[in-house]
């Protein structure tokens, strides 16, 4: 007859079929045991099972499939998984020493250009403006091009400057490149025409004060005109962009400067 | 030792942590070597199939785990720390990609799977010295066999791999307990349960 003591030990029979029992709990098992039918019964089905369940592996054993091609594919997949890795890459790169300074001087270049640019947009002049002071010494000094420019030297002195194609400053009958009449519209070529004809006949030197009140306001007029023209029209490469200045600066023309 | 002594089969492993052996392969295949790589498959490959074959009841699914095991193993040889042996450690992979693989390949192929009792009947593998003559008890084991088989198939993965790690694979408690990732007292249980539910089989049978 089953009794709480049977309960107690088959609760621990598969401990002790597993061998996980303490010494004395053992012993206790297996006094237990020598006494109790029911109790080795139920043991010896433990033991079927276990047996049972170790014959599967027996079955399967003899059917194991041919592994032997196994490590071969997994060692080649694991290598490709591991050339296509990110730590591979480094491993390679950092192999490679002259790479890694190429791609590091070319980080550093890059990054250098852009903080020099950065800092002259934010910190550097103003671009030059094609009509600023600059803007005309850069054209006076272009190759073919022929400007008339006013500049002051004092606050009572203006100088007019007339520019031929090698940059350096002439008198107005030859600062003029009739020969270029693609950069001046007909009526704008002639006004200049004008102007430089009342010019020279008006005055033998640069002195404004020296010619004819008549002619200065003629001249005033086409100065006028002619910068009205070029502004009208599109800033065209290699055209005078001064005129402007030469026209306020005529306005208040007052003294001479000695044209070369 | 009497008669009735019970003799347990215990396999011939050394579970307390990594071994210098172990340790020193584990390093060479950490650095790429390749024979080392290819030693470690050999020297467990037969262990991990028949674990994921018991695991799964499928030997096509049992060789794709293998090949699996062994390529998460080699992914995650970094992170050994030598804390359990090798072959624990390895045993944990095993048990961990086969739980995630036969939630859904068992439900796809369930009807697809070959008993094991099909396959003894068909080979007839269980003939040996002692049956030789005795048809009879050939054919009975055969058939407990695979009742068995397919007893095991239908018990709660986390009971099939508790019997499976004890019974066939011989670990103690404690390694099954690190094998599985979880307490003592739970490989108790589960081994308990497990049993219960085959003896069921067994006594039927």
């Amino acid at each position: 007859m089953r009794s709480d003591g049977c309960t107690a030990i088959r609760d621990r029979l598969g401990l002790f079929v597993d061998g996980e029992l303490t010494g004395a709990e053992r012993l206790e098992v297996r006094h237990h045991l020598d006494r109790c039918e029911e109790c080795t019964g139920e043991l010896g089905a433990l033991d079927a099972l276990g047996d049972t369940l170790r014959m599967i592996a027996e079955v399967a054993a003899p059917h194991t499939p041919d592994l032997a091609g196994l490590a071969a594919g997994v060692v080649s997949r694991s290598r490709a998984e591991a050339d296509l890795s990110w730590r591979a890459w480094f491993g390679r790169a950092s192999g490679d020493w002259q790479w890694l300074i190429v791609g590091a001087g070319s980080i550093a270049a890059t990054v250098t250009s852009a903080l020099l640019v950065s800092a002259i947009l934010a910190f550097g002049p103003e671009p030059e403006r094609r009509d600023s002071l600059a803007g005309i010494i850069t054209d006076l000094q272009s190759a073919g091009v022929v400007l008339a420019y006013a500049a002051p030297l004092t606050l009572e002195q203006d100088i007019v400057l007339l520019s031929s194609d090698d940059g350096e400053p002439r008198r107005v009958h030859a600062a003029i490149d009739r020969n270029s009449p693609a950069y001046w519209p007909a009526v704008e070529a002639h006004l200049v025409e004008e102007l430089v004809w009342t010019v020279n006949r008006s005055r033998t030197g640069a002195r404004w004060d020296d010619g004819d009140p008549t002619d200065r306001l003629i001249q005033e007029a086409l100065l006028e005109e002619i910068t009205r023209l070029r502004l009208a029209e599109p800033m065209m490469v290699g055209r005078p962009t001064s005129t402007n200045v030469a026209v306020s600066s005529a306005i208040r023309w007052r003294s001479t400067g000695g044209l070369p | 030792m009497t008669p009735d002594t019970v003799v347990k089969p215990i396999r011939a492993i050394t579970w307390s942590g990594a071994g210098t052996a172990d340790w020193a392969l584990v390093q060479q295949c950490a650095v790429g070597d390749e024979d080392a790589c290819t030693r470690l498959v050999t020297d467990h490959q037969r262990m991990v199939f028949h674990l994921a074959l018991h695991l799964l009841g499928d030997r096509q699914e049992a060789l794709d785990l293998s090949q699996e095991v062994f390529l998460r193993v080699f992914r995650m040889l970094p992170q050994f720390r030598g804390q359990s042996s090798l072959k624990t450690w390895i045993y944990r992979i095993v048990v961990t990609q086969a739980s995630n693989r036969q939630r859904s390949w068992r439900r796809r192929h369930r009807a697809l799977q070959v008993t094991l009792e099909d396959h003894v009947a068909a080979h007839g593998e269980l003939a040996d010295a002692h049956d030789e003559g005795m048809p009879d008890r050939q054919l009975q084991r055969s058939e407990t066999v695979g009742r068995v088989w397919d007893a095991l198939n239908e018990l709660p993965f986390d009971q099939r791999a508790a019997i499976v790690l004890r019974e066939i694979d011989g670990l103690s408690y404690e390694e099954i307990a690190a094998s599985l990732g979880v307490p003592v007292g739970t490989v108790k249980s589960r081994l308990a349960r497990a049993r219960q539910m085959l003896r069921v089989v067994l006594r039927e049978s």
